[in-house]
């Protein structure tokens, strides 16, 4: 039968040294019979109490939190372990779950830990918090003897506990963007029409709305309606197409996050003026968010989607050299978010290899009147240049040019073939999509 | 068998072992069991002196009985019609019991009849039971060996020697069947009541296996089966007397082997079941072996090098028990989460961190792809022609410098491609190194950079 | 993964920790060499004392060499070996020298410590001071419990044990049994070593049973059904006695027919008692062969679930082979048919015959044996 205890080889070494003691005294050599039955008993006794310790390991009262949510903040994780028993448990070899893409910065990923009686120990540790949904924990633990004699079986203590992490927003990237709106100066239509902002006023016209009725006006006795600026409201819906060069790239600066975070920038631009934003992120079969929203409920909607993104489904997308989606099906979902007015503006932003997979979707999407599409190829070997130092960023140029060059050409090439690519470097990718949107409103 | 080897067993070997164990103690201390060696003429009996032949020729013919108990054999008694019993020079006694059985033979039996051969007088009791008038002497004849003539009412005539036989009375109506004939005596007689009939003779030698197994067997065999015929007709029961033998155990069986007089008495393969029986018998030879084994294991024991090698023994074995049942797990720690990134070339970029760069005459020629790229997108002069220097010049290079620059990236360029051998010895990675630095000055005259975040990837490409 | 740092720092604890040992073995090699030397310049061939020489030498250089092992990996159990082979060369002083023994233990616990300890460690867990000194009293009580149970249970059990030595039942048939598990060493060690396993697997099944009954854990219990090998063949208990019963359903048959022939051809011997024991002997034959082909057959069966073919297949062999037995044992040639006997008495005749055969010899066996009278 199975039991909740087992030893380990190195009982074997105790059990030698008591044979040989009582083998000793029978053969008359020495007095050492009792010392080796106490050996054994001893091996009995030490077996008892880690019986017991497991038992009471197992019945452990486990809290189990996480904190943080933002991107690039910690994320706190912390166990809390009560040993409800007068049994102290030694020794617990404990080692915390988490995914393998996550990042410890701080404390360590499991130990050795004891359990004092009737009271409780607190693990805690850090992790460093990337965008997406991730599920942490349990912990594994394992009853260990203090001399190494004796194992429990594996357990789990408490439960995996699920968090979203937001994107993080770059605040001079949003000063930028900005600029770019303003230089464009496009934004505003500049003819009056449906709007927020206060154009100018004119004489009542019968038909007016009784709204409008400028009462200040009134007051000096002449009947004159406000009229208000006509915004152009663009429809701006970002297609994530999230196969795992998307994960290539150092921690927290891999495409999938420079993206995220362009998007949600871009998305909070675009809802302080008013406009429909969405995103709609596809992955190995499954998809997240593609509703477009109106300002604010937008970029939240944005915001909400890139938190819900499943590692887990992109990695397991690496080994299929296919694409992650047929161009029908992604049409299909492009369809269901279609809101009824106005063209969608579909922002595609892509890593080289995900572009040249999918350059039939990107066709296909081209060709569909009630979009414009717009697709950027990220020229991934550029990430993580701004960590290294002048010279080596030269160096590391160099090594790469031929790598960087060949991006270059593929993506050339995808433009031959019909697909309106943009290449663009991590560093100036938001600048040109919110430059390539305001170009679109100006000419609306 | 077994798929993976391993086997699930519900029943568990040391119970079996501590069992064996039991009744090994159990059957020592009970001993062998000593099958009696017969002695005389008991029907089982192969000796000269037994009585195997006359059952084993009856055995072909009748149904034969050897009586060991008396009333036991009585008990067992149904439907008897006919019933003949036969006694071989018994060596004891009739006990009251053993007549009143016999007697039950002729109240239950139609018809009872009797064969004797006795000179002893021991199965007097049983004619006196009977009701028979006819009585053994038990005194020998003054004639060791008579020779009587035979005449029997049923036919059977001839002579017969006996041996040390003994005279018979009678004292009714019976019929002297056997006469000395020498001097007349009567050595047997026939008696026939109706339902019960009797032949007695005083001797018990004519129906041993010496002699109706010899040569001059023919009138002894004759003369038995006639009178088994007249006696039981077609059919009837024999019951053969086996209960008043001598039985020996084996040692004093074996004592009588030693002369070979009394030798001739006992019966061979009784004595051979026991002696098999006794050797089988785990008393017989276990305790001897124990004591062998433990003798030789003190003895060796009392030598430093081999008891060093028993005691190695024995503390395996001590081990081995000991350890055998215990469930083992393999020592294997927890495997904390291996951290995984997908570098790609972010890898590659903390490998330059790491090591420093390492740079090499290849890194050499891409740099110079890369700055003849930038001048010639820029400017639409290579930097092979001279005229880079001129161009270099107008974008605010000093023309010092750029002559320097221009001839120093030429001549390595051209080294490298191996178009000329001067220098001989170069060093590639300082050239790479100090190319960098150079070029990253000329490439600043000209709006891009190497080592700045925004490079000259969209200028050159 | 360790790193290398704790790999060497591991290393260099066990080898502190083997250095008395180490040491020990040396200091012998440098005294013993000598001996080893003035034996062979005093020329006197004694070739026992040579040979214990060398040996003395062999059991330590082994010593020796079976402590790098130990160091390099902290195995307790080369380390054991390592000490226990001084015992052979009769110096058992070592195993009651504290400082030559605390490795076997030790290295457990710094193997623990090195593949379980994680860098940083200490950042992440906390406790208060309070709980921690209620720890150590704790375990420093389970632990001194322990030993003081362990040296109780081994004191009483000894004391039975020598007991058990000096007991001299004064039966001659017995006494050498009796000596075996006493007077002989051999036969001791067997005694005692089960006496310490007893002790060992009655506190480990009542620990189990009350660990279980007293604190039962959902997934200790799962994780424990989960271990047990379920895809392992089960060999049914006394499986041999059941292919036993269906070998005795077989075999008459067959054994009629190979008595009948063997007759006809006059084989049986004529004398009563020989043809006894020959009919005994084919009885014992026949139901060996059946048995040892049914083994194989039936195991098969045990580990795969027989089809309804494997069984008509099996049906239909008993029938032919009672079939067979019943026409040739009952065959008229002068008739030329089957004589007028009735078959179940003919089938009952043949059983009969068998099983008493068998009977009758096992009775014998039995009864030669004392078993029954």
């Amino acid at each position: 039968m199975s039991e909740s205890v087992a030893s380990t080889g190195r009982v074997a070494a105790v059990v030698l040294l008591a044979a040989t003691l009582i083998v000793l005294d029978v053969f008359g050599a020495a007095d050492s019979g009792v010392l080796g039955l106490a050996l054994i008993g001893f091996l009995a006794a030490l077996r008892a109490y880690n019986a017991v310790a497991q038992a009471s390991l197992s019945t452990c009262r486990v809290d189990a939190s996480v904190e943080g949510s933002i991107e690039g903040k910690p994320l706190t994780v912390e166990y809390n372990v009560c040993n409800n028993s007068w049994i102290p448990i030694a020794l617990v070899e404990v080692s915390l779950v988490y995914p393998s893409y996550l990042k410890l910065t701080r404390g360590s990923p499991g130990g050795l830990a004891i359990i004092p009686p009737r009271g409780c120990i607190n693990y805690r540790t850090e992790l460093l918090a990337r965008v997406g949904r991730h599920k942490i924990g349990p912990l594994k633990v394992v009853l260990r003897d203090l001399l190494g004699f004796y194992r429990g079986l594996e357990l789990t203590l408490g439960d995996a506990v699920e968090v979203r992490v937001k994107p993080r927003e770059g605040e001079s990237l949003r000063k930028v963007l900005l600029e770019i709106s303003r230089s464009v100066g496009l934004s505003r239509a500049k003819r009056p029409g449906e709007g927020s902002e206060f154009y100018a006023t004119r004489d009542y016209k019968p038909g007016d709305e009784v709204r409008r009725v400028y009462w200040k006006a009134l007051a000096k006795g002449r009947l004159a309606v406000k009229e208000f600026e006509r915004e152009s409201t663009l429809h701006t819906l970002f297609l994530v197409l999230a196969d795992k060069s998307m994960l290539y790239g150092p921690y927290l600066n891999t495409p999938l996050e420079h993206i995220a975070r362009i998007t949600v920038t871009i998305a909070r631009h675009l809802a302080s003026k008013g406009d429909y934003v969405g995103l709609l992120v596809v992955s190995n079969g499954k998809t997240w968010g593609g509703k477009l929203g109106r300002g604010w409920k937008g970029y939240r909607m944005v915001v909400d989607t890139l938190s819900n993104i499943d590692y887990e489904s992109i990695i397991g997308s690496a080994e299929s050299p296919e694409s992650i989606i047929s161009s029908e099906q992604l049409v299909m979902k492009l369809l269901a978010s279609t809101p009824s007015r106005g063209k969608v503006n579909v922002i595609l932003v892509n890593t080289v290899e995900g572009a040249a997979k999918h350059s039939r979707q990107f066709r296909k999407l081209q060709s569909l009147k009630i979009y414009t599409f717009h697709s950027f190829i990220i020229i991934p070997h550029l990430y993580g240049i701004e960590k290294l130092g002048a010279f080596e960023r030269a160096v590391y140029r160099i090594k790469t040019y031929e790598d960087t060059r060949k991006a270059y050409d593929k993506i050339k090439e995808l433009r031959k073939e019909g697909v309106k690519a943009i290449p663009v470097t991590p560093w100036d990718a938001a600048a040109k999509i919110v430059s390539k949107l305001e170009t679109v409103r100006g000419l609306a | 068998m077994g798929r993976g080897g391993r086997k699930l067993l519900l029943a568990s070997g040391i119970l079996l072992i501590a069992l064996a164990l039991v009744g090994i103690v159990a059957v020592l201390e009970k001993g062998p069991i000593s099958i009696p060696v017969t002695v005389g003429a008991h029907p089982f009996n192969r000796g000269p002196f037994g009585a195997y032949s006359i059952y084993s020729m009856l055995s072909s013919n009748y149904t034969v009985t050897p009586v060991h108990n008396w009333t036991q054999a009585l008990a067992q008694l149904v439907n008897c019609s006919k019933a003949l019993i036969i006694i071989v020079s018994p060596e004891a006694q009739y006990t009251q019991k053993d007549v009143e059985s016999i007697r039950g033979f002729r109240n239950k039996c139609e018809e009872t009849a009797l064969i004797i051969g006795d000179e002893t007088g021991n199965s007097n009791r049983v004619l006196e039971t009977l009701n028979s008038t006819i009585r053994i002497s038990g005194v020998q004849s003054p004639n060791p060996h008579p020779i009587i003539s035979v005449d029997t009412p049923w036919g059977w005539r001839g002579l017969l020697v006996l041996d040390k036989a003994s005279t018979l009375t009678s004292i009714g109506a019976s019929t002297p069947i056997g006469r000395d004939i020498l001097t007349g005596e009567a050595y047997a007689y026939y008696e026939d009541r109706g339902a019960f009939k009797a032949v007695v003779l005083g001797d018990g030698s004519i129906f041993i296996n010496q002699v109706l197994q010899s040569n001059a067997s023919g009138p002894y065999k004759d003369f038995l089966s006639s009178t088994v015929r007249h006696l039981c007709g077609g059919e009837c029961k024999i019951y053969i007397e086996a209960s008043k033998y001598q039985s020996l155990d084996p040692k004093a069986a074996l004592d009588y082997m030693r002369s070979p007089q009394k030798a001739a008495l006992i019966d061979p393969s009784s004595l051979l079941a026991t002696i098999i029986a006794n050797a089988i018998h785990p008393s017989t030879w276990l305790p001897p072996l124990l004591n062998y084994f433990n003798n030789i294991v003190l003895s060796l024991s009392r030598d430093v090098l081999f008891a060093g090698i028993l005691m190695i023994f024995s503390i395996l074995a001590l081990t081995l028990i000991l350890m055998r049942r215990e469930e083992r797990m393999p020592d294997a720690f927890l495997e904390d989460v291996r951290e995984v990134e997908w570098y790609g070339y972010g890898e590659f970029s903390r490998r330059i961190l790491a090591e420093g760069a390492r740079l090499s005459k290849r890194d050499f020629l891409t740099l110079y792809t890369m700055v003849d790229g930038v001048l010639k997108s820029l400017t639409g002069v290579g930097l092979d022609s001279e005229d880079a220097v001129r161009v270099l010049e107008s974008r605010g290079v000093e023309r010092a410098k750029a002559r320097e620059y221009w001839g120093f990236m030429n001549k390595y360029y051209r080294r490298a491609l191996g178009k000329t051998l001067w220098p001989p010895i170069v060093f590639w990675g300082r050239v790479s190194r100090k190319s960098i630095g150079l070029s990253e000055n000329v490439l600043k005259a000209l709006g891009v950079s190497l080592m700045e975040v925004k490079g000259l990837e969209e200028k050159a490409l | 993964m360790r790193s290398t740092y704790t790999i060497t720092v591991t290393i260099i604890i066990s080898a502190v920790l083997a250095m008395p040992l180490l040491y020990y073995n040396l200091s012998l090699l440098i005294a013993g060499f000598p001996i080893l030397t003035s034996l062979n310049i005093a020329g006197q061939p004694s070739l026992k004392v040579d040979f214990r020489v060398a040996l003395d030498f062999f059991y330590v250089i082994s010593s020796t060499i079976l402590l790098v092992p130990a160091v390099i990996y902290s195995s307790s159990v080369a380390y054991a070996l390592s000490l226990i082979i001084h015992v052979f060369r009769g110096d058992h002083e070592v195993l009651f020298n504290a400082v030559y023994v605390l490795p076997v233990f030790l290295y457990g616990a710094l193997r623990v410590f090195s593949e379980g300890w994680r860098a940083g460690q200490l950042h992440s867990f906390r406790f208060s001071v309070s709980s921690f000194l209620a720890f150590i009293m704790g375990y420093s009580g389970i632990i001194l419990l322990a030993v003081l149970v362990s040296f109780y249970f081994g004191n009483i059990l000894w004391g039975y044990f020598s007991a058990l030595r000096g007991v001299r039942l004064g039966k001659p048939v017995l006494d050498p049994l009796a000596d075996f598990f006493t007077v002989n060493p051999v036969g001791a060690v067997i005694v005692a070593g089960f006496m310490a396993l007893g002790l060992y697997l009655f506190s480990k099944a009542l620990t189990e049973a009350l660990v279980f009954y007293v604190k039962p854990s959902k997934s200790v219990a799962i994780k424990v059904l989960k271990d047990i090998d379920f895809e392992a063949p089960i060999k049914p208990p006394l499986s041999s006695i059941r292919n036993m019963i269906v070998s005795l359903a077989l075999s008459p048959p067959i054994y009629y027919l190979v008595l009948l022939s063997l007759s006809r051809f006059e084989v049986i011997p004529k004398d009563p008692i020989m043809s006894i024991l020959a009919r005994w002997a084919l009885s014992l034959i026949v139901l060996g062969v059946v048995w040892r082909v049914l083994i194989r057959l039936l195991t098969r069966f045990d580990e795969a679930e027989p089809g309804p073919w494997n069984f008509i297949l099996g049906a239909l062999l008993i029938v032919l082979l009672y079939g067979l037995a019943y026409m040739a044992g009952y065959w008229d040639p002068r008739v030329e048919g089957l004589s007028p006997a009735r078959v179940d008495e003919a089938l009952k005749n043949i059983m009969l015959g068998y099983y008493t055969t068998l009977f009758d010899m096992a009775r014998l066996i039995l009864i030669l044996v004392g078993v029954t009278p």
